[in-house]
């Protein structure tokens, strides 16, 4: 990618990898359709499946187009790239559990908040 | 009409006395330094020399001074809490009423984490980093001024507040729904939003701007691990910064897009979730503290290693605990709100991590003990306000610990007990670690030291002044006594909140002494001039440039080939360079582009908040039209030539004398 | 005399080329605060629409075709370019240009459908979240357009150099990362909204 990488692929080569990265992402994203419009999976496995597929997709873009991977050492991008797609994961994933239980325990209406203290209460608490 | 002016009316302008005093007081201030510069006909100078100046020393001295003129606001705000719960115990009226106290609560805590805090921090790293690192300048020099008027755009909205609108008085993190237009329909929380707003992309860019330096500005063969610990701490700042800030400016950017678009996503109707806010807030909070001690820390293992003589004890375990805060900084965030129902299971893995971070700041606070055992300790005053941080941060670190456990935050969250915990971290944290700071490289930017004795009076003054104000808070917390109550009933904690008040009293007579200091080492400056460049014996590169560093920093650029290269290379000095040694360099030429990108900023600010969307529009557009222009332009550099570095290089040949011992 | 400059110059391009992913992975983070929302409240429809009331799967592909090729013509303009093809780069990135507008009018048309019929951000926390978000994508494309745009037309007077090339490769990262977050819009809120 950067202006400064001696030409050692030709233009014809790069210009087939891209074709191919374009062809893959597309069939990528055709699977994923077609399995939610003609349910293919049920709810969990669905989700799964979507997320792996989207994943799947990301990695050939980053590698595919964004050339990562690729730079001379030190690979700070790269490096970066992969702390920056941890914490993220942390974030979002965190998040999501955090507040499943938050809104679990206090996101409920009056009538719900009851009959979890009854539930409570046959508990023992 | 509408349109022009938006909702801005004098309606909005103070009607309580103290919000009319400081609505009066600050203009006045502002004034008072507009009439001195015209009177001594400053303004070019001041022009030309500092404000379009992109040399990162320049900047890095006025986010400073204002970061300094900040925390005269802030205790000014904090005494007049003090004074208040000083004398609305049962039977006292107190001073101010439940509306003021609020926005005094909030633009405290705002002001001295934003401006403040981050003020320092990213002042210093302007100063101090690009010297120790031997190189000229940041990566992105134009960038780091337009982060500074950026800076300067969001500090002056935010003070505005109080001249027209009114501030927010939502606490220092603006929790909704209170912050939302049903409970809060005026400029107040806007103001709070899009100062941080603007300030937060300007702490953003200098994140970049940092990394990017210690990444590729290193001098040839300083390896990262030669690099002083301080540059690792920036380092591993900058990195939080990138990760964190966009959180930030996602949050508040969704609040404001409730209030100004009627969206929902904290409401408490149509099915907004307020606890999500508060989820999101922390996830960048706590980077957020981690940011602001990092490179205080930093700091401190200068200080340690250069006033002990010896090199700090374990670079290597150094590093590896910044990396290992790096990491986990990210995974304790729920700690601020355990409270807030998350349950057993969250919140016991959240309070095992937060437990688990203590230990890599432990890690830190041994190897400088140990850099101490068996050094050759000169007591001067930075040396001083490292010890008074080790003794105060160690107490606010260990009740920070105690919180850690859920079941004994459930007793404390948001009481003084938690109040008088993060003042005991940040003030024995991060400030002690900025004054230092100062102290220690002020000769480096000046020319001339400040005076030891008045710097040792006012570490005493603050660590005693810490003490008095915030002991009597673990009490009162303990004693059930909650954060941002502006009365109470319970007449023993009378004498609590007396003492605590005349323990502002005391800081602010430690920030007088440090006034005091300034203007008395000002006025005794060719007495304590720094002819060597070296006035403390120091390690690391930036003693090896004359003092006051010129403007390209070094004459020759430095190559290293170990750790703490100058306390080596010192003693193996070759005398002047020959003229061959030199060659042309590049500086960047002045620009106003980023004080005008902080006037637009504000504009763009003021706009939102008031609803002249026009302004606002007009001023964004302005912005990219700025930037555009700044990536169109060629000639932004200008040469000076090797003959030149050669005469200006000479001169401190003859001036420098051997250090003695 | 001036021996630094050659790598004074290679080093402001490092420089230039690390701050900008770095502003790129910045940009991730915020991206990524926006999808933690939008999954949170997505359920939370207050007797409005869900997705599968509102969202158009076919519409949808279209789309996601649509910047997927304009990647793919913004890759090989680069390559052109780097190859010296000066002619092939431009087209390409016309097409660029064009693809892109081609996405950007759809999502354009599927707001303003939406407004139309009363779906607006105002109604529920979900469309808060659908419109911020995907609006925010929006937003970044609109940008990365009009950069394309400021590109094509210094393009038609100046010569193809190392400069242009730099600022080229610049913005075909900027391109390929906003079709990255694409394919997680189109997963998490399309997919997911329809399917789950």
């Amino acid at each position: 990618m950067s202006a400064h990488t001696p030409r050692h692929t030709s233009y014809q080569r790069e210009y087939r990898r891209y074709v191919l990265g374009l062809i893959v992402a597309l069939a990528i994203v055709y699977v994923a359709y077609f399995s939610v419009v003609n349910h293919w999976f049920s709810a969990t496995a669905l989700a799964a499946w979507l997320l792996a597929l989207a994943a799947g997709q990301f990695l050939i873009q980053l590698l595919v187009f964004l050339h990562v991977g690729e730079e001379a050492k030190p690979r700070w991008t790269l490096w970066s790239i992969l702390y920056t797609m941890f914490m993220m994961l942390i974030v979002v994933v965190a998040s999501l559990w955090i507040m499943a239980n938050m809104n679990y325990n206090m996101g409920m209406s009056p009538e719900k908040m009851q009959e979890y203290m009854l539930e409570q209460n046959q508990k023992g608490f | 009409m509408d349109w022009l002016l938006g909702r801005f009316s004098l309606d909005y302008l103070p009607t309580e006395p103290a919000t009319i005093g400081a609505a009066i007081g600050m203009p006045l201030g502002v004034l008072a330094v507009v009439a001195l510069l015209t009177y001594f006909h400053k303004w070019t100078w001041l022009w030309k020399n500092w404000l379009t100046s992109l040399d990162a020393k320049k900047i890095g001295v006025m986010y400073i001074v204002v970061a300094l003129i900040m925390l005269i606001r802030g205790v000014a705000d904090a005494f007049m809490l003090r004074a208040q719960t000083a004398t609305s115990g049962p039977g006292g009226d107190g001073l101010f009423d439940v509306s003021t106290f609020q926005q005094v609560f909030t633009a405290h805590g705002t002001i001295m984490i934003f401006f403040v805090a981050m003020g320092l921090m990213f002042g210093l790293i302007n100063v101090v980093l690009p010297l120790m690192l031997g190189t000229r300048d940041v990566a992105f020099p134009w960038m780091n001024s337009v982060s500074f008027w950026l800076f300067v755009a969001g500090m002056i909205l935010n003070n505005l507040a109080l001249v027209i609108g009114g501030f927010s008085n939502g606490g220092w993190l603006g929790y909704p729904p209170l912050t939302e237009l049903q409970y809060n329909p005026g400029p107040g929380v806007d103001y709070w939003i899009w100062s941080l707003q603007i300030a937060g992309v300007g702490s953003l860019l200098s994140g970049i701007n940092f990394l990017v330096t210690i990444l590729k500005k290193r001098a040839a063969g300083m390896s990262l691990g030669k690099m002083p610990i301080f540059a690792w701490s920036v380092l591993v700042t900058t990195v939080l910064i990138i990760v964190a800030f966009p959180i930030l400016t996602a949050t508040l950017g969704m609040l404001a897009l409730d209030r100004t678009m009627g969206m929902h996503f904290f409401t408490s109707d149509l099915g907004g979730n307020a606890m999500m806010y508060v989820n999101l807030i922390w996830a960048w909070g706590h980077p957020e503290v981690y940011i602001l001690v990092l490179p205080a820390f930093g700091i401190y293992s200068e200080v340690v290693a250069t006033f002990s003589r010896k090199k700090l004890f374990g670079y290597g375990t150094m590093v590896a605990a910044l990396i290992a805060i790096m990491f986990f900084s990210f995974v304790v965030w729920l700690h601020h709100f355990f409270t807030m129902g998350s349950g057993a299971n969250v919140n016991a893995f959240f309070g095992i991590m937060t437990m688990i971070i203590a230990i890599p700041t432990g890690v830190k606070i041994f190897n400088w003990l140990f850099t101490m055992y068996r050094g050759r300790i000169r007591f001067t005053s930075p040396f001083v306000w490292f010890l008074a941080f080790v003794v105060t941060f160690t107490l606010g670190g260990v009740t920070g610990v105690m919180m850690a456990v859920p079941a004994v935050d459930f007793q404390v969250h948001n009481t003084l007990f938690l109040v008088a915990h993060f003042h005991n971290t940040i003030i024995g944290g991060v400030v002690f670690g900025f004054m230092a700071g100062i102290t220690y490289w002020f000769p480096k930017i000046f020319g001339f030291t400040l005076n030891e004795r008045l710097g040792r009076y006012a570490a005493y003054l603050w660590q005693l002044g810490f003490i008095v104000a915030f002991m009597p808070l673990y009490a009162l917390g303990l004693m059930g006594a909650v954060r941002r109550i502006d009365h109470y009933d319970n007449p023993e904690w009378v004498p609590f909140f007396i003492v605590s008040a005349v323990g502002v009293l005391i800081i602010a007579a430690a920030i007088g002494v440090q006034l005091l200091q300034f203007a008395y080492s000002i006025y005794k400056r060719n007495e304590n001039r720094d002819l060597t460049g070296d006035p403390w014996d120091g390690r690391t590169l930036e003693w090896s440039v004359p003092s006051p560093a010129p403007e390209y920093n070094f004459a020759i650029a430095p190559t290293v080939t170990r750790r703490d290269e100058w306390w080596y290379a010192k003693n193996e000095l070759k005398g002047r360079p020959h003229k061959s040694e030199y060659s042309d360099i590049q500086l960047p030429k002045n620009s106003g582009a980023g004080f005008i990108i902080g006037v637009l900023s504000f504009c763009f600010g003021f706009g939102i908040i008031w609803h002249m969307w026009w302004l606002a529009g007009i001023a964004l557009l302005a912005i990219v039209v700025m930037i555009a222009r700044r990536t169109m332009n060629d000639d932004s550099e200008y040469t000076i030539m090797a003959a030149e570095l050669f005469e200006l290089d000479g001169k401190r040949f003859h001036t420098e004398k051997k250090v003695s011992v | 005399m001036s021996v630094s400059h050659p790598l004074e110059q290679m080093e402001k391009v490092e420089a230039t080329r690390l701050g900008f992913w770095l502003y790129l992975l910045s940009d991730v983070m915020l991206f990524s605060a926006l999808f933690a929302t939008f999954m949170i409240l997505r359920h939370n429809t207050a007797g409005g629409p869900a997705g599968v009331d509102i969202f158009s799967p076919p519409y949808v592909l279209l789309q996601t075709m649509a910047l997927l090729i304009s990647s793919f013509t913004a890759a090989v303009a680069l390559s052109a370019a780097n190859h010296r093809k000066r002619r092939e780069a431009i087209r390409y990135l016309i097409a660029t240009g064009v693809f892109g507008l081609v996405f950007l009018g759809m999502e354009l048309m599927e707001f303003s459908k939406l407004v139309g019929e009363g779906h607006t951000w105002q109604v529920s926390a979900f469309l808060t979240g659908f419109f911020t978000l995907v609006g925010t994508h929006g937003l970044h494309i609109t940008v990365g357009l009009i950069w394309l745009g400021t590109f094509l037309f210094t393009l038609r007077k100046r010569l193809l150099d190392e400069n242009m090339i730099r600022k080229l490769s610049l913005f075909t990262l900027f391109w390929h990362f906003l079709d990255l977050v694409w394919i997680w819009i189109f997963t998490i809120v399309y997919m997911f909204g329809v399917g789950l």
